[in-house]
């Protein structure tokens, strides 16, 4: 008799908590008569004993486990007792004791495993049966987290979907990608949410039941047209039959920069690196004596008389402005509060939810950042009679932004790295100012702001920018099951999206430091003040109708099923824009109220789309899979004679597991499968930046108006028209997909691999011709590229003993594009060029050979005056990779790069997430990290960036500690130099590349449920207290300020945030 | 199911634009030719695209395009802001073939375009011929000045005149050579100072380009090649010579323009040159106009980007005795900056600003400060020169205006340059009369109260007899320099008259001793030398990436950028690039 060990132990199967609790005492007990000692056996079907059986008496924590022979013991207190008997891969049973006093109880293998069902294009398959790529995330990894978004927190989650957040920034869109490098058209992933297309930032996280995501051409095939890069598929939550369930969920957060620059804070040493640099640069110092010796003063004794002065009319500050804290907040609050309830009786169910989220920006002072989101979520299915049923559903999301206008990035979070430590706030209280008895005159000055990159002024009174965006779907549904296996679903949804935006530059004033000036005050860049309203309005409609037919048992172990449907898509974007400038006062910013030049704008575009598609499974004998996609589609972005498309598809599975040669293994091995699918795709996403086009082929002229004055105010103007290709069509992607998936140790380990690739064909290129064509080329379908790459899920659940379970999920995956065919003869570099061979993301350039210790060196160097003029002594010396005796650029072609040659690569490899739990009873531990394991970034060089010293205003500590100098030659920045006027030492190079791998902690959360009983008292059935850690801790390998995961921009912008969060979940 | 939705291929799956027009549609009315010829001119805002019809770009690009800032280019004036590095090593001769084209160089195709796929639909608007024509040529006079100036930079050029598409063969050719270029270019021109309107009927302010405005394009063009070909080499430079003396004179005598004279010798020169809206202004034939809230500038504000007059450039004007401060009895010598100023042509008071009249221009914002100010003087306008240029300042467009309100006009043609040019053509020609002095010359000096240039009694300024040129020939280069001074001429002045020499010498200030540096205590100007009188004088380039000018015979022309080679390497680059 085999023994069977160990035990997997089920969490609670939902994670909820109840505050109140914590204020009763929690006492309980049963009455002790009747007690009595029950025991027995633990076998399961085969009659095996199960070792390590977990026995509870339910609603307690008393419990046993059963012995090496599969043996219990167990005092219960009542015969009302229910002991609950558990074991990893098995279902679980719960017996009453009565009278009995040995029970012995047989365990059934728990089908879970086998019966679990994963959401596919129009329908759903069982795990176990799928042949194609798809990977799934459950509620669990969404719930409970204080994420702005639903993208935010599928972030690491499923191998190969990769998030790209941009930064911290709530209202910054989140870009999702699947496998890699998608087309040099870009392109991304179709998202639908019960099968609309739907923008995923719009759905509250805590709506979503599961996710699926479908990665290869198979598991796509029925989206055609619009899955060339993958798809996402969202089930948002329903109701069951069974009583009212009522959950709320609230919780509160705070958000602390994560913000890494690290400043210096003498004035005096600050004005001296500057001074330094300055001179080495432009041969003069930026500060003159007079601020030398004043900052020394503060320095040495920082009072307020020696904090300002005035030396020949100027108002001057030589004290240290800690700019960034006054900017930044400590702690930024968010909140976050969902309702639900959801119910149904025999004939009809429902689920409706509600959803609240609130953040607050980074910014310290008034008028801070806001954005809040407004979800609503109302489903209900009806019964009519037996075979006909109604499916409603209405989605509503609103949300909120309001912020400060965005001037530049001279005054805004960028400024933090602009401004000079030195450079005044606010205009002093001083006795006198140039001299004695002048206090009068410039007391009206008092208080007010001053100019430059002072952001205060802007953040405080320079207007603002706000929207609000609704959008409203409306859904109905029919199901019709008019015979056995036959069930035929329709579905329509309406589409309103509204956004009503907003923007204010509002008149502040500004006040000069040139006690000379006879207008001290000005308005700064606000002088030309207006408002601007945008309104957007789209439609978008949905037609989905599908019939999927199980075939009656054609024979013994013959399991046939066929779907076919149609699906047709239109939209109509809208936007009407108009501006009034010179606002009457700044306490009324509506264009109703300006004085100056009104301006109106406006635009309008469609398209449409149809589709037919199929899906034909046959399993053999629950061994053999496989499975037959198509589809046919027809887009209206196209030419009449070039707008179809047909994609096809096939895949297969084997159930290695189920053969008999394989019954040996069945004892650890639960379920092993070989799958592989071959299919084609294709993509008719055009995009131009950000921007949809929606007419590629048809040539229009641009108008506008145009500031150019023949007389007064703006002419109007006709452009000439682009070039198109009469010829376009779509780009189609081929992809090849194996996997293998295997189960083990009673599903204590659950592995997942695929090894793909994805060949993008005739991508619309802009064909790089020379640029006396005058305009952009017109795009044809001339490129290719190849994508290869894997990717694997492992997971390993165990309980170690008693009470104590644990889990943890390993996402990794890989790829890697390369250009396969492109139509560039010469090689050139620039512009938008690419070329055959070119791995997507490679980055050129020189190769550092050091930094030049003496000015003999550079003479005996090659010559790299093509690159720059009078270099020296701390400069950075180039490698002659070519050996010509001089660095250059060469001719700017991949033959002749000059001294340049690939030091890196941008693209992001070894992407991973770790999910893991621990259990201990009601508690539990939950942590994720992601990361990424290589990925090579070239810091921006470009002016008023931060990472290059003297790149921009400040002087941080390691300006001083890490630049070049006769006695730090060691260092690994160049002399001081003034990085913005002279790049001869930030071009792109070997050794100021950054490794911008990284792996943080993204979520920490510790949860207590709280007993049942206790609950069960109060009416309640569940109730979970959680407190969880966001951004908690990182490690890179990237050098400060830099963060990995905001690299995008090159200028600063909104930061991550660590996010400190304590909530309630309670269930009635 | 592939049958029933191909039926289905109807008009839900039909989408046309909804809010653009097509070619199709348009060209049929004078307004659509209006409202496309507008267009041209929104392309040619973009000055480092298209750098002709130039301005001062917009708010923040005011800081690197004006036409005040292309002297920088030359001995005329130095930079002095970091921003503006590709004056001060485009001046020192340190440029480099770079990838991507360079300010002003080889870019603006787009404009090109524009005016092509214009003049292939031109014909299909239901007009009167004249009519028609009238927006041909103002096309044709934004062709031949748009290449026109390329083949200044660059010398052949890719002369295109249709519009292309990707099967074009003009796309991998060769350039076309810059005398043909220069033949269509006269075409180009001739075209639109024949069929323009002499009026559009839209006033000064500052309406469409007027066959008066192609005249003088024409002239300047003309000019340019003309002497470009008698001193580079090239045929036939009297006839380029004559076109240009034939249309100045046309314009000189039939135009509507005359010189800024209200009697006031002091202000004349330079007082409608400080104007926000010169469009009554005699003299202004064309200019750019700024209004808040339309279009603005910042120009005078980042005017302190550039450094200020040299030293070279004032020495060059004449003494109230009509003869050069190298021969001039009244010259008092240059040991303060009071003293230069002496005994002085009256332009330079309203071109450089003399330190007694910071009240009367209300000079940096009527800041009350003294100047001069130089570099590392604290607070107010500084120079690195010492000379303040005050040509164009207007305190008005500056005082209580905050970033980009600046209103301040561009004067991209005026009456003054057709006089010069028709004088010079004319004394290259060898042609030059009294006459024609009378009625070019003179009449600027005239408006200045400077004595008049005699042709019986020229002076010979050493100076210029070191540099090789005839006294007549100098004199009015002279005139030149110092009338058209900071308007963005001198570069291309120097290169045509194959002056390159000029940029051999470094770039100085003003002169000083010992009395002076105690007067600008705090500057930190580096001093320089004058090894032929031993005094000292501001060196504003020195200790600096471009102390050492350079200037070598492949400096005429700009190099062609990387990648246009790249893309076509048929194109070839300049010779000694």
């Amino acid at each position: 008799m085999r023994k069977i060990y160990s035990s997997l132990s089920g969490f609670p199967s939902h994670l909820s908590v109840f505050l109140l609790a914590f204020a009763l005492t929690v006492s309980y007990s049963f009455a002790q008569d009747g007690s009595r000692t029950v025991s027995g056996i633990v076998t399961d079907d085969t009659g095996d004993e199960i070792v390590g059986a977990s026995v509870t008496i339910k609603g307690t924590y008393t419990g046993t486990s059963t012995d090496a022979a599969g043996k219990y013991s167990l005092t219960v207190p009542s015969a009302q007792s229910i002991l609950v008997f558990t074991f990893v891969g098995f279902s679980s049973q719960e017996i009453t004791v009565g009278n009995q006093s040995a029970i012995k109880v047989q365990l059934a293998l728990d089908s879970k495993t086998f019966d679990e069902v994963v959401v596919v294009g129009y329908g759903t398959q069982k795990k176990v049966n799928l042949t194609g790529a798809v990977g799934i995330a459950s509620a669990e990894r969404l719930e409970n987290r204080p994420i702005a978004s639903a993208g935010e927190g599928l972030q690491g989650v499923i191998p190969n979907l990769n998030v790209n957040v941009r930064n911290g920034d709530p209202t910054a869109p989140i870009t999702f990608n699947i496998r890699g490098f998608e087309s040099i058209n870009g392109g991304s992933p179709l998202i639908l949410v019960d099968n609309v297309p739907m923008d995923l930032n719009r759905i509250n996280p805590n709506d979503i039941k599961s996710v699926s995501v479908l990665k290869d051409a198979s598991a796509a095939a029925v989206y055609g047209a619009r899955a060339a890069f993958g798809v996402v598929l969202i089930e948002t939550k329903k109701g069951a039959e069974g009583k009212v369930r009522v959950n709320l969920n609230t919780q509160f957060s705070l958000a602390k920069p994560i913000f890494n620059m690290d400043n210096v804070t003498d004035p005096h040493d600050y004005v001296n690196a500057r001074n330094a640099a300055n001179i080495r640069t432009n041969g003069a110092p930026s500060f003159d004596d007079d601020y030398v010796a004043g900052t020394k003063r503060w320095s040495d004794n920082p009072t307020d008389q020696n904090a300002w002065g005035v030396y020949e009319g100027d108002l001057r500050f030589y004290g240290f402005n800690d700019y960034q804290n006054q900017i930044m907040t400590d702690y930024a609050p968010t909140s976050q509060h969902d309702l639900s309830i959801s119910g149904g009786s025999k004939n009809a169910s429902y689920y409706v939810s509600f959803g609240h989220f609130q953040k607050d920006g980074y910014l310290k002072p008034g008028n801070n950042e806001e954005f809040t989101r407004n979800n609503i979520l109302m489903k209900a299915d009806f019964k009519i009679n037996d075979w006909i049923s109604l499916q409603e559903k209405i989605v509503v999301n609103n949300q909120n932004s309001d912020k400060p206008h965005f001037y530049n990035w001279d005054v805004n979070i960028n400024s933090l790295a602009r401004v000079n430590p030195i450079a005044p706030i606010q205009f002093p209280d001083l006795p006198f100012y140039q001299t004695q008895g002048d206090r009068e005159q410039y007391a009206p000055l008092i208080g007010k702001y001053f100019g430059g990159t002072n952001f205060f002024p802007y953040l405080l009174d320079g207007g603002r920018t706000t929207f609000t965006n609704n959008d409203v779907w409306l859904s109905q549904g029919i199901t019709l099951t008019p015979l056995k296996g036959l069930k035929i679903q329709g579905n329509f949804s309406y589409n309103m999206f509204s956004r009503e935006y907003k923007d204010v530059q509002s008149k502040i004033d500004i006040v000069t430091n040139d006690l000379t000036d006879p207008n001290p005050i000005t308005n700064g860049f606000s002088g030309d003040d207006w408002v601007r309203n945008r309104s957007d309005n789209d439609r978008y409609s949905v037609l989905n109708a599908y019939a999927e037919y199980t075939f009656p048992m054609l024979a013994k172990k013959h399991d046939v099923k066929a779907m076919v449907g149609f699906n047709q898509e239109s939209g109509n974007y809208r936007y009407f824009q108009a501006q009034g400038r010179q606002l009457i006062t700044p306490l009324v910013p509506n264009i109703n109220a300006t004085t100056g030049v009104q301006q109106v704008w406006g635009g309008e575009e469609d398209f449409a789309l149809r589709g037919a598609f199929y899906r034909l499974n046959y399993i053999f004998d629950d061994k053999y899979l496989l499975e037959l996609n198509g589809r046919y589609d027809l887009s209206s972005r196209f030419p009449t004679d070039s707008r179809s498309g047909f994609f096809p598809s096939v895949s297969a599975g084997w159930r290695i597991s189920g053969e008999n040669f394989m019954a040996g293994t069945s004892n650890w091995l639960d379920n092993l499968k070989l799958r592989a699918s071959y299919g084609t795709l294709g993509n008719q996403i055009i995009q131009n930046g950000n921007s949809q086009v929606y007419y590629p082929a048809i040539p229009s002229m641009g108008s506008g108006f145009s500031p150019y004055m023949l007389n007064s105010g703006l002419i109007p103007f006709v452009s000439a028209s682009g070039l198109v290709s009469p010829s376009l069509t779509w780009e189609s992607v081929t992809s090849q997909n194996i996997g293998l998936d295997f189960t083990m140790l009673k599903s204590r380990l659950d592995v997942s691999f695929d090894l793909f690739t994805r060949d993008t064909k005739n991508m619309l290129m802009n064909v790089n011709y020379p640029d006396i064509l005058g305009t952009s080329a017109p795009r044809e379908n001339a490129a290719d590229l190849s994508n290869k790459g894997w990717e694997t899920s492992i997971t390993w659940r165990d309980k170690i003993k008693d009470n104590w379970s644990y889990d943890v999920t390993l996402a990794l995956a890989d790829s890697q594009a390369e250009i396969t065919k492109f139509m560039n003869e010469t090689g050139a570099f620039g512009g938008s060029n690419y070329r055959v061979g070119q791995k997507l993301g490679e980055i050129w350039g020189f190769e550092t050979l050091g930094i030049f210790q003496t000015d003999e060196a550079v003479i005996d160097a090659p010559d790299q005056s093509r690159i720059g003029n009078n270099w020296r002594a701390g400069d950075v010396q180039y490698a002659d990779l070519n050996g010509d005796g001089k660095i250059d650029f060469g001719d700017n072609t991949v033959e002749n790069p000059g001294d340049r040659k690939i030091i890196g690569n941008t693209s992001a490899r070894y992407t991973f997430g770790i999910n893991g739990s621990l259990a201990y009873k009601n508690f539990r531990v939950t942590a994720f990290f992601q990361g990424i394991g290589s990925m090579d970034h070239w810091p921006s060089s470009g002016n008023w960036t931060w990472f290059f010293p003297f790149n921009a205003g400040h002087v941080e500590n390691y300006f001083l500690t890490d630049t070049w100098s006769e006695t730090n030659s060691d260092a690994y920045f160049p002399a001081p130099h003034i990085s913005t006027n002279d790049k001869k030492n930030v071009q792109v190079q070997s050794r100021y590349l950054q490794n911008a791998g990284y792996i943080r902690l993204k979520n920490l959360m510790f949860s207590y449920d709280l007993p049942t009983p206790l609950l069960s008292r109060i009416g309640l059935s569940n109730a979970q207290i959680y407190t969880t850690g966001m951004n908690l801790w990182e490690f890179t390998k990237m050098r400060k300020p830099l963060d990995p995961e905001s690299i995008q921009g090159g200028a600063i912008e909104y930061p991550m945030q660590r996010i400190f969060t304590l909530g309630l979940n309670v269930s009635l | 199911m592939a049958t029933f939705l191909v039926s289905c291929n109807d008009e839900f799956l039909e989408r046309i634009p909804l809010d653009q027009i097509t070619n199709e549609t348009f060209w049929n009315t004078e307004n659509d030719l209006v409202v496309y010829n507008n267009s041209l001119y929104e392309l040619s805002t973009n000055e480092t695209n298209v750098s002709i019809n130039f301005a001062h770009g917009s708010r923040f690009d005011s800081h690197r395009y004006s036409p005040w800032y292309l002297d920088e280019f030359s001995d005329n004036a130095t930079a002095m802001h970091p921003r503006h590095t590709r004056y001060m090593q485009v001046r020192a001769g340190k440029h480099n073939a770079s990838p991507n084209s360079q300010w002003f160089g080889y870019s603006g195709w787009n404009f090109v375009r524009a005016i092509n796929v214009g003049m292939d639909n031109y014909g299909k608007a239901q007009v009167p011929e004249s009519v028609r024509n009238q927006y041909i040529g103002e096309a044709r006079l934004f062709r031949g000045w748009f290449y026109a100036d390329k083949v200044s930079k660059f010398g052949d050029v890719p002369y295109i005149e249709t519009e292309l598409n990707t099967e074009s063969e003009e796309l991998f050719a060769a350039r076309m050579p810059r005398e043909e270029a220069m033949e269509k270019i006269l075409e180009d021109l001739t075209f639109a100072a024949t069929n323009l309107p002499e009026n559009w009927g839209d006033g000064n302010a500052p309406g469409r380009l007027n066959r008066w405005a192609a005249l003088l394009v024409k002239a300047r063009i003309c000019l340019f090649e003309g002497t470009w070909r008698k001193y580079h080499g090239g045929s036939n430079p009297e006839k380029w010579l004559n076109e240009a003396a034939a249309a100045s004179k046309e314009l000189i005598e039939n135009g509507p323009y005359s010189l800024n004279i209200t009697g006031n010798p002091d202000n004349d020169y330079n007082s409608f040159q400080r104007e926000l809206y010169p469009s009554t202004n005699t003299e202004v034939m064309y200019w750019r106009k700024y209004v808040l809230g339309v279009y603005t500038n910042h120009v005078q504000s980042y005017f302190e980007y550039h450094g200020g007059a040299t030293r070279d450039f004032v020495e060059d004007y004449l003494c109230t005795d009509g003869l050069p401060a190298s021969i001039s009895p009244l010259y008092q010598g240059d040991d303060s900056i009071e003293k230069t100023f002496e005994n002085r042509d009256p332009r330079m008071r309203q071109t450089v600003l003399h330190p007694e009249e910071v009240a009367k221009y209300r000079f940096h914002r009527d800041d009350g400060r003294e100047y001069p100010r130089l570099v590392g003087m604290a607070g107010g306008r500084r120079s690195n020169t010492g000379y303040h240029v005050i040509k164009n300042y207007n305190a008005a467009d500056q005082i209580g205006k905050s970033f980009a309100q600046g209103e301040s006009a561009a004067i991209i043609l005026r009456f003054a340059e057709a006089l010069l040019v028709y004088a010079e053509a004319q004394a290259e020609l060898g042609s030059i009369s009294q006459g024609d002095l009378d009625m070019s010359i003179n009449k600027l000096r005239d408006r200045v109260g400077m004595p008049h240039l005699e042709l019986d009694n020229i002076p010979v300024d050493p100076v210029y007899a070191a540099l090789g040129v005839s006294p007549i020939i100098a004199e009015i280069r002279r005139e030149r320099r110092i009338e058209l001074f900071n308007e963005g001429y001198r570069y291309d002045d120097l290169r045509r008259w194959k002056w390159g020499k000029k940029l051999e010498q470094k770039s100085l200030g003003i002169a000083m001793n010992a009395e002076q540096k105690a007067r600008y205590e705090g500057s930190v100007i580096r001093l320089y030398t004058d090894p032929e009188n031993g005094k000292e004088y501001l060196e504003p380039y020195a200790g600096g990436d471009f102390e050492n000018p350079v200037f070598e015979d492949k400096h005429y022309l700009w190099p062609i950028p990387l990648n246009d080679l790249a893309q076509n390497p048929n194109i070839g680059q300049n010779p000694g690039w």
